[in-house]
């Protein structure tokens, strides 16, 4: 009986040794190891085996089931692993071929510009408002201190759609609005559309135009300095040098413009910044009091300053732009670059 | 406004370099547009005689100058100018020189001769801008001297933008009194002293004005034997470097002293106004005026003119005429010295469409004041310059001298304004400076009171005032600071937010954002096939468009967008997937008698493929239902969900693919496929699918309360149910039953198939929905949900007559 366990442990370790699939191996186990198996079978006939040997034929018996059973184990990991490896093999990829992608849009630069002005703003407490497009003449000029055959007309060429509406030419109308409706303290800025008649490489007819105004009991000229000079470094850079020179505007006295040092030359000179090594990004300047009385606000009891900016112009100038034009192309090519 | 430094130092002391005096005067209000160095390059540049002139021996037009530059043989030149002579003294410049014109000389032979320089124009020695033929020079000039220096030539211009606010910037005087603010050294104002004849000026002419609020100030003298030519050297240099072109004496003089003073004059020839005399007056309606540019004017009534007895002779601070033009023949000048109300010049000047430096200073608006001072100094340079005779005594029409305006300064205030301490007596220095008389000034009181001088019509308030101490105190000097806070609350205009959430959404969806002009072109309502009775064609028009392409304000943002399509198709992009937001313009009522409704808008337009080209991916296109989507993903995210898509009857669409948008029953849109006629008038052969609405109605939504419902706790089942159904049906009227006669056990109903074709009866179509039964407290047994859902099949047989499959 002895001999008779002893092959049936050597053929199934021979078998097992030899199989290379798992379902090969499960049929092995099946036939010698199964309730109907071969080594069950051996020991059906342990009846004829001396009381005396049956233990020690018994115990080796167990021996032999629990080495095959652990040689089954080893094999089965052994093919699992081989065929795992196979199976990576069949499934290489190429990494670097394109991903499948999902698409995403692009805001129009402008629209970034206006997000990162807003953004500096809002930061400084200053609430977002609009205004009309389509404007009175009251608004736009007049209440502004610009009456009818005033100067300052010429520089900016209006679209009249009648003699009393037009489009308005710059946000500042949005500050009578503002004022009209509220009382001091006021923190606003304004986006929005202009339009004036005017078309080449720096000049659209349309543009935008952000408009700020800060109104309250203290507000000083040296307020506005500050304020400006957080923006301009804010939007170009912290080493940027922001300069303060005094302008003309109507509803503002006094007036300044505000330049930056030139982010090509740092200073020294170059062709954006015609040599100057300054360039011109914000008028600004204390609220004139006509226009205070224009609104009904005291002059002598609050004082404040307002801004204005082109937001094509920054945006030219922060992206390296040259032909205005193209923001209002919309050439694909052109918007998913920003 | 050009200025020459070496002028300005006639007036006034100082020393700062050209640049430096650039830099103070923009940080003064007068920014520098231009620095432009005279003689720059000129160093090889010298005074030579032309000794002698050969013809060339193989160009009929060239011939050779032997010229004396100082050395002791001459030099052979050739040259081609029409104007040399033997004898000429000429600007010679020898090899080495670059011409500010960009053009350098070397030796070199021309036509097979040797030429060692060039005889130079004005305009190549960028000091002049005639180009008539080459520079003669006074033949009292030794030759082999350096040009620069012989003329005087060095010099820099400054050329200033001045502001509107500033006509007394518009003259080298009044730059002189803002040098003297910023250094402190005073001005030397020139000295007139004017020797008169004997003649009363009455006794030769009169001035009437009819209209003294157009003209508060007409003043004139006479001058007679005058003898009109060209004015020396000094005189042309002056016109020259201001950048005008010197005429005659007379001429030259009038603009010498506009630019000298900031008062325009003006010459007439005496002899040729009828009966010597002059009426100011408004034009007739119709009137002409041939004026000294040789155009022939039509004037109006608003328009005022200058005239003799008959007929006009100039047009009022804007340009004479040509028939009483000074010429070589003139022998007496009535000479003018006018104000002009600055609105009426304005608009007189723009009718005409004719500005002159003339009436860029009137219209700015010059003081009265200013007439008569200028009028003695032209009179005293003619008289230098030109001879003649100055009859007695200026014939003056003045409306009246306004008095000086007089301000109470609080120097608190203006330190308040500024946020500074400057002392007061710093800020009286400064106004001191600018031509303000300070009276009533106490040690220890913080007000004094100023007189505003009569070049400073733009200073009339407190304001102003703090201008003036701020600028020339230094902008730079201001501490830079930020407001204390006031505790503003700051509310989000929903509106904005609104906008700013639709564009984050629809860039997550993968579509562009674009911005294209308000305006369009009226062709594009015809482009989209509308009706004469559309309310799409109900548009604002622009009075004064640049362009028809330009000319009335949009009243829907899908021509903008096609047009943007078909841009970029035509650059080869065909993949197309834009939106924008913009205002369309809905006039209440036509002509605009309030302001129109600014419609926050948005468009989308999709067409091309649906997804970015991918090496496995289909090459499908986009139809309605990739733009649907887009729509439902975007009302999900608004928490809009009480909407329906209706089918729609709008001729810009596809008849058969195009529906209505309603929130909350109200139309706010429409979304459809082009209609492919209107596709072809913008040459686009891809379809486009379009969507419109108005985004206001969704502003409600953003404030939507969100409440969290609890997590399913009890499995769900799910059941399919197919049925063939009528193609009227719409799938949303079969959705709406199911859920209807479904129940509260329905948690989704989803259309997961549709087909049509073999096997389906024609008209007919197979569609396929699952839907997910579930109870929250319990598990739901097989028999209840064959209940409900032998319920949902019988309602769909019975009210929709489907045949449900089983
Ligand atoms: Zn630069």
């Amino acid at each position: 009986m002895r001999e008779e366990l002893e092959s049936i442990r050597v053929q199934c370790l021979n078998g097992i040794s030899s199989v290379t699939i798992h379902d090969d191996l499960e049929k092995l186990r099946v036939k010698y190891l199964g309730k109907k198996g071969l080594l069950t079978k051996v020991l059906r006939g342990m009846g004829k085996v001396s009381p005396e040997e049956r233990p020690i034929i018994g115990s080796i018996a167990n021996e032999i089931r629990d080495e095959l059973e652990e040689a089954i184990k080893t094999r089965y990991s052994y093919i699992k692993e081989k065929e795992k490896a196979q199976r990576f093999e069949t499934e290489a990829i190429d990494v670097t071929m394109p991903g499948r992608r999902r698409s995403y849009g692009k805001k129009h630069p402008l629209t970034l510009i206006i997000d990162e002005i807003k953004e500096v703003f809002v930061g400084l407490g200053y609430e977002v408002v609009e205004g009309p497009e389509i404007e009175l003449d009251y608004y736009n000029f007049e209440a502004l201190n610009v009456p009818p055959d005033h100067p300052a007309r010429d520089l900016q060429d209006t679209f009249y759609i009648t003699d009393d509406f037009l489009l308005r030419t710059q946000t500042s109308p949005v500050q009578i609005r503002v004022m009209e409706s509220q009382s001091p303290p006021v923190k606003i800025i304004a986006p929005g559309k202009v339009y004036r008649c005017d078309s080449d490489v720096t000049h659209s007819p349309m543009f935008h135009q952000i408009e700020g105004l800060a109104i309250g009991e203290d507000i000083t000229f040296g307020d506005l300095k500050g304020t400006l000079t957080i923006f301009s470094q804010r939007l170009f850079g912290k080493d940027r040098g922001v300069r303060f020179r005094p302008h003309y505007f109507p509803f503002t006295e006094p007036s300044a413009e505000v330049d930056i040092s030139c982010m090509i030359c740092n200073g020294k000179g170059c062709r954006l910044c015609s040599n100057t090594g300054w360039i011109e990004i914000l008028g600004a300047g204390m609220v004139d009091p006509q226009v205070f009385k224009v609104v009904n606000y005291d002059y002598s009891k609050i004082g404040g300053f307002a801004f204005g900016m082109g937001v094509e112009r920054i945006a030219m100038l922060k992206y390296g732009i040259d032909d205005i034009r193209l923001f209002f192309e919309n050439d694909l090519r052109f918007l998913e670059q920003f | 406004m050009r200025i020459s430094v070496k002028w300005l130092k006639e007036y006034i002391k100082f020393d700062l370099s050209p640049k430096e005096l650039g830099e103070r005067l923009i940080m003064t209000g007068s920014e520098v547009d231009e620095v432009i160095e005279i003689g720059e390059g000129l160093d090889n540049v010298v005074v030579g005689r032309v000794e002698e002139i050969k013809a060339h021996p193989n160009a009929d037009k060239l011939i050779l100058c032997s010229v004396n530059v100082g050395d002791e043989s001459p030099i052979q030149i050739v040259c081609g100018a029409p104007n040399v002579y033997e004898g000429a003294v000429v600007a010679v410049a020898l090899p080495g020189a670059k011409l500010p014109g960009g053009i350098s000389i070397k030796k070199a032979k021309v036509r097979g001769v040797e030429s060692a320089g060039m005889l130079c124009s004005m305009k190549e020695l960028g000091i002049g801008e005639e180009h008539g033929g080459i520079m003669i020079l006074s033949e009292q000039m030794r030759p082999g001297d350096n040009l620069v220096e012989a003329l005087n030539l060095r010099d820099t211009i400054l050329d200033l933008e001045i502001t509107p606010n500033r006509p007394d910037c518009l003259s080298v005087l009044g730059i002189a009194r803002e040098v003297s603010a910023i250094t402190g050294n005073p001005v030397q104002f020139p000295t007139v002293i004017l020797k008169e004849d004997q003649k009363r000026i009455e006794e030769l002419t009169s001035v009437e004005v009819l209209d003294d609020y157009l003209a508060p100030r007409y003043a004139a003298r006479v001058i007679k034997d005058i003898k009109v030519g060209p004015s020396p050297a000094w005189l042309q240099e002056r016109v020259r470097v201001a950048g005008m072109r010197p005429i005659n004496n007379i001429v030259d003089i009038t603009n010498f002293v506009m630019m000298e003073y900031g008062q325009p004059l003006h010459a007439f020839d005496y002899n040729k106004l009828s009966e010597n005399r002059i009426v100011v007056r408004r034009a007739n309606e119709g009137e002409k005026i041939l004026t000294l540019d040789g155009t022939e004017r039509t004037l109006s009534n608003d328009m005022l003119v200058i005239a003799d007895a008959e007929k006009p002779v100039a047009v009022g601070g804007v340009m004479g005429g040509a028939d009483s033009e000074v010429d070589a023949s003139t022998s007496c000048i009535l000479l003018e010295s006018a104000n002009f109300y600055a609105a009426s010049v304005r608009r007189t000047a723009r009718k005409l469409g004719l500005r002159t430096e003339a009436s860029a200073r009137f219209e700015k608006g010059l003081p009265s004041e200013l007439v008569i001072p200028a009028i003695d100094r032209a009179a005293q340079l003619i008289r230098k310059i030109a001879g003649g005779k100055v009859a007695k005594g200026i014939y003056d029409v003045w409306r009246g001298a306004e008095s000086l305006k007089e301000l109470e300064v609080n120097s608190n205030r203006v330190n308040k304004v500024l946020g500074t301490n400057i002392p007061k007596d710093k800020m009286m220095s400064i106004l001191t400076r600018l031509g303000f008389e300070i009276y009533d000034q106490a040690e220890c009181n913080q007000t004094f009171k100023v007189k505003v001088p009569y070049f400073r019509g733009d200073v009339s308030r407190e304001a102003d005032i703090i201008e003036e101490v701020a600028r020339i105190y230094g902008f730079d000097k201001i501490e830079a600071t930020l407001p204390r806070s006031e505790g503003v609350e700051v509310t989000p205009s929903m509106d904005l937010v609104l906008q700013d959430k639709v564009r984050t959404i629809l860039i997550g969806c993968g579509l562009d954002e674009t911005i294209t002009y308000s305006f369009i072109n009226p062709k594009a309502y015809d482009l989209l096939r509308l009706p004469a009775d559309d309310h799409r064609r109900r548009f604002i028009q622009i009075g004064n468009p640049l362009t028809e392409e330009q000319s009335v304000m949009r009243t829907t943002l899908i021509p903008s967008l096609l047009e943007v399509v078909a841009r970029n198709a035509h650059r080869g992009v065909e993949d197309c997937h834009i939106f924008e937001i913009g205002a369309t313009y809905i006039p209440e009522e036509l002509p605009l008698r309030e302001l129109p409704e600014e419609r926050r808008t948005l468009a989308i337009t999709l067409s091309g493929h649906r997804s970015e080209e991918s090496w496995d991916a289909g090459k499908e296109k986009v139809d309605f239902f990739e733009l649907k989507g887009i729509l439902e993903v975007l009302f999900e995210e608004l928490n809009v969900n009480d909407y329906e898509i209706v089918p729609s009857k709008d001729v810009i669409f596809h008849p058969m693919r195009q529906a209505s948008i309603i929130v909350q029953g109200k139309n706010i849109g429409f979304i459809g496929e082009m209609h492919p006629d209107i596709l072809e008038g913008y040459g686009l052969k891809d379809r486009v699918q379009a969507l419109e609405i108005e985004l206001k109605p969704l502003v409600d939504f953003m404030n939507r309360h969100i409440a969290y419902k609890g997590l399913p706790r009890y499995p769900a089942v799910l059941r399919d149910i197919a049925i063939i159904a009528d193609k009227s049906i719409l799938s949303r009227r079969i959705q709406e039953l199911i859920e209807k006669s479904g129940g509260s056990l329905i948690e989704k109903v989803h259309l997961f198939d549709t087909y049509s074709g073999a096997q389906i009866p024609e008209g007919k179509r197979s569609l396929a929905y699952s839907i997910i039964y579930r109870h929250k407290d319990r598990t739901l047994t097989d028999e209840e949900i064959n209940v409900v859902h032998e319920r949902i099949m019988s309602v769909l047989t019975e009210e929709l007559g489907v045949e449900v499959r089983k």
